[in-house]
């Protein structure tokens, strides 16, 4: 078996064992560019976490160490980070950057909050993020239709989902790791919702530009009011479906079970070098979750 | 437009002469005594402005007549009277310009580093305009306009004076400018006279004419003169003045490194990207009263500062003078600053050698070094007798005296003594446009394009030899929609800028060949074109998905993009294209080339309606309703 082949074999049998699984993309932003075919006008922010999970589980595979001697013992949980692209940020320069995070959630379970915060916070090795947005999870179509013949405000329909996962938001902040929270696709009822309800309140609406054209003045007017800052996004409904990350987990491992991976959260920063207008660094971080495996879980012992 | 502080009396050019060598020897002095202390500088943030220049027009709607109205200087002058009080952190900041009938206005503080700037850019260019307004007399507008189109045709100022070319007359002896309609601060007095006795006769611009169905063929105007009459071309348009260059208005952009090296790299990154948008802005077809072959100004200041004698022009043997010069002060940039793009000056250019042994041994970079030894090729053109003996450890006039009478394309400006100003670099190619949404478009569309490249590490650097001809290009009729310019398409150096780094696509001993550039057309540059060239917008675009943009800002940059590429597409004209269909297209217009005082009214009546949005010329742009 050639070398390639034998970390491919040992990564499909690690992915097999585990059933928490998380990729940091490294530094995205010049990657990004040196690829000629991302020269493209269509491509969203999808199409971006995609390639970013692809390039860093394809150099996690290359860094695997074959060592007969010294298996690894089978691991629960796997955290990969793409090594060849990290641009770390020096503790020294912290106060000049700007650490920007979107957290799309997957399901409603508030606890995913504090777990990725730390996760951000550990892979970037910092001690606090800037400021934090969270994407609730996309409502299944069929919901939705009973919303739109109405004319409750979709924050509304959800508020009793929304509290919990709120209170996470304000407890990280307590803690100091987060200094801002805000929220993204709210509008004026829904903000003004939270805003009444929140202990610590949204200070930040991100919307999306895709409808910026008509954004309604009485968003933009209760925003200026409760000085919510309106910021902008082209991130579609759903950045990372469960079956497009089945179908990459099965693509990229070989992985028989991929089918029972669901993503749980994907956090996307942005660490801005504050008052030059310079991006430092962007990347993804992708955590996902399989439900217990069947008893027939391979063995390392093919050597 | 340079120092404008003096003391003392302006001397004449064969006074100057006797302190050409003092002036330069002082003035290097000066930049070493400035430059120790600079290294150390903390690292800057980003802080950037824009330098608009108007013009005051006059109407004669009885008599459809439009001039020049020569109270520019006597505006500024009340402008700048809160200013001169001492209020700091004012609004906006005026300075005179060299034509008595502009002036100049910039930002009262320049702009920083956060995204939520970008939306105050176009209203404070109304706020001035507005300013700038409430002085004018009845009749009496002011328009941000390239070139006065009947600039130098009879009776054009207001009052109206007569040319006077004769050599008795001490200051502007041309045959279409009179004395009264330069500037009166004693600067722009002396910078005429100088130029022109330096030279040893007046400066010959000639331009290319359009060449109509019934223009005469071949196309030669009779003067009064022999020495004009020798000087002007066949099938040009002859100008005989300074005036007819420096009495044009353009868009300047200043934008602030965050040290030394960064301005390094944005001044040989924005080299690349001078012609582009000088071809997207060209906002000046018509000249002395004739439609031209050239839609921008830059030729027209090119030949109307050439100072050379014709020893250093090469047309007579050499003298009195020590050797040829190849190239007027005005141009565009002749070598780059970053050791990165070292291998791409191609271009001779000739340096005082003196100047740069002394700038090495004082531990100034070899690149640096050349780059002011070749500005300081120049001899001063200014100087006052009180100025000449000053103490070369506070001031830097000297210094300043050649660094800003070298205007090139791009300008790196060294931090000034005794303030907190950074390294920055100039960026001077634009021409003015009509409106302010224009000008503020193309103001935060080169910032924005400064930060993708700092943000991306992009390369746009090809040899300097192309540049040069891509500025040739850049200034033809419907060069946006006609020329193809060479232009780099591997613009991702690597995810570094270490040029140890193995990953560089072209290392130092490589050339660049067809693969590394191409001749691409403004529309592929700005646009994109699959698998050539991203484009521009593209970049931009990809930059703000990463950065938080509030919604408004976001919307006014959309804006702003939208037009840029509107333009660079073809969709919409540019102000030369479209004052060149407006004369063709004329009742009165004869297919003869010439602009009529009628016509000229009539166009400037519309230029009027348009900067004032009475009129939406959609071939123009259009806004957001």
């Amino acid at each position: 078996m050639s070398l390639d082949a034998e970390r491919a074999e040992l990564a499909r049998i690690m992915v097999g064992h585990c059933n928490t699984f998380s990729i940091h993309s490294g530094n995205i932003i010049n990657w990004n560019m040196l690829k000629k075919h991302r020269f493209h006008t269509s491509l969203t922010s999808s199409d971006e976490l995609m390639d970013a999970l692809h390039s860093a589980i394809q150099s996690w595979i290359r860094g695997i160490t074959i060592d007969p001697v010294n298996m690894p013992e089978p691991q629960n949980a796997i955290n990969i980070s793409n090594r060849e692209l990290e641009t770390p940020i020096d503790p020294d320069q912290r106060e000049k950057l700007k650490l920007s995070v979107k957290l799309f959630l997957c399901d409603w379970r508030p606890n995913i909050i504090r777990r990725a915060v730390d996760k951000v916070i550990q892979n970037l090795d910092v001690q606090r993020i800037d400021s934090l947005i969270v994407s609730f999870p996309v409502m299944p179509p069929s919901t939705n239709t009973i919303l739109e013949n109405s004319n409750i405000s979709p924050v509304a329909a959800d508020l009793n989902k929304i509290k919990p996962i709120w209170k996470e938001m304000q407890s990280v902040v307590d803690s100091g790791h987060v200094s801002k929270i805000g929220v993204s696709d709210f509008d004026q009822a829904g903000l003004e919702l939270l805003h009444n309800w929140a202990r610590i309140k949204p200070s930040i609406n991100q919307i999306s530009l895709n409808n910026c054209c008509a954004v309604p003045t009485d968003l933009i007017q209760y925003s200026r009011e409760e000085k919510v800052e309106l910021l902008t996004h082209s991130d579609p409904p759903e950045i990372l479906s469960a079956r497009n990350f089945q179908s990459f987990m099965s693509e990229s491992t070989q992985d028989i079970d991929a089918t029972n991976w669901t993503p749980s959260f994907i956090a996307r920063y942005s660490v801005l070098v504050r008052n030059r207008g310079i991006v430092h660094s962007k990347g993804y971080i992708t955590s996902a979750e399989r439900q217990s495996l069947t008893s027939n879980g391979e063995d390392y012992g093919f050597f | 437009m340079g120092i404008l502080e003096y003391d003392g009396e302006s001397l004449n050019w064969n006074e100057i002469k006797l302190y050409a060598k003092y002036v330069k020897k002082h003035g290097i002095v000066q930049f070493l005594n400035n430059y120790q202390r600079l290294l150390e500088r903390p690292v800057d943030i980003l802080k950037w402005g824009d330098e608009v220049e108007y013009m005051v027009i006059r109407f004669d709607h009885k008599n459809r007549k439009v001039q020049l109205s020569l109270r520019g200087d006597a505006i500024c002058n009340i402008l700048q009277e809160k200013e001169n009080s001492g209020i700091v952190n004012l609004p906006s900041s005026w300075r005179h310009e060299y034509a008595s009938h502009m002036l100049e206005g910039t930002p009262g503080v320049p702009y920083q580093g956060d995204m939520a700037q970008f939306k105050y850019v176009e209203s404070n260019m109304e706020m001035r305009r507005k300013e700038i307004q409430e002085l004018l007399q009845p009749n009496e507008q002011i328009m941000t306009l390239t070139a006065f189109p009947r600039l130098g045709c009879f009776n054009y100022t207001n009052p109206s004076y007569k040319a006077d070319s004769a050599k008795s007359n001490q200051i502007c002896q041309s045959l279409f400018i009179p004395n009264e309609a330069i500037g009166s601060h004693p600067r722009f007095l002396c910078l005429e006279r100088s130029i022109r006795e330096r030279r040893g006769e007046r400066v010959s611009i000639n331009i290319p004419i359009f060449k109509d169905t019934s223009t005469p063929s071949p196309f030669i105007e009779k003067f009064n003169d022999p020495e004009a009459n020798q000087a002007a071309k066949p099938d040009h348009i002859y100008m005989d003045s300074t005036s007819f260059g420096f009495g044009n208005c353009c868009l300047q952009i200043t934008i602030q490194g965050s040290n030394m090296d960064e301005t390094k790299l944005l001044y040989d990154q924005l080299a690349p990207v001078c012609p582009i948008v000088m071809a997207l802005s060209a906002a000046a077809p018509i000249w002395r009263g004739y439609l031209a072959d050239v839609d921008v100004r830059w030729p027209v200041i090119e030949q109307g500062v050439d100072d050379r004698t014709r020893e250093e022009r090469g047309l007579e043997p050499l003298v009195n003078n020590e050797r040829v010069i190849r190239r007027p002060r005005f141009g565009s940039i002749n070598s780059y600053l970053h050791k990165e793009s070292r291998k791409f000056n191609d271009v001779a250019i000739e340096i005082d050698l003196e100047t740069k042994y002394t700038l090495l041994d004082a531990g100034v970079d070899q690149l640096l070094a050349q780059h002011i030894a070749h500005l300081w090729m120049r001899d001063p053109l200014t100087l006052f007798t009180n100025n000449i003996e000053v103490d070369d450890k506070k001031v830097t006039d000297h210094f300043e005296n050649i660094q800003t009478t070298n205007w090139h394309s791009l300008r790196f400006k060294p931090p000034p003594p005794g303030s907190d100003i950074g390294w920055r670099v100039e960026f001077r190619v634009c021409e003015v446009q009509l409106t302010d949404f224009e000008n503020a478009a193309f103001s935060v569309f080169v910032v924005l394009l400064t930060r993708v490249i700092l943000t991306y590490n992009l390369d746009f650097c090809i040899p300097l030899s192309y540049v040069h001809t891509n500025m040739t290009k850049a200034q033809k009729n419907n060069a946006i929609n006609l020329e193809k310019f060479y232009f780099r398409s591997n613009i991702v150096s690597c995810c570094c800028r270490n040029s140890d780094c193995k990953n560089h696509i072209i290392s130092d001993d490589e050339s660049l060949t067809e693969e590394h550039f191409q001749k691409m057309s403004i529309n592929t540059i700005i646009n994109g074109k699959k698998d050539v060239f991203p484009g521009f917008i593209l970049l931009i675009q990809k930059y703000l998905g990463s950065v938080d943009v509030d919604i408004d800002t976001r919307l006014k940059i959309n804006e702003y993009l939208d037009f840029i590429s509107n333009r660079a597409s073809g969709d919409y004209m540019t102000a030369a294209q479209w004052m060149r269909h407006f004369v063709t297209s004329h009742p009165e217009y004869k297919q003869d080339s010439v602009v009529s005082d009628s016509i000229a009214y009539d166009l400037l009546v519309r230029c009027d309606q348009i900067q004032k949005s009475k009129v939406k010329c959609y071939q123009l742009f259009k806004t957001a309703a």
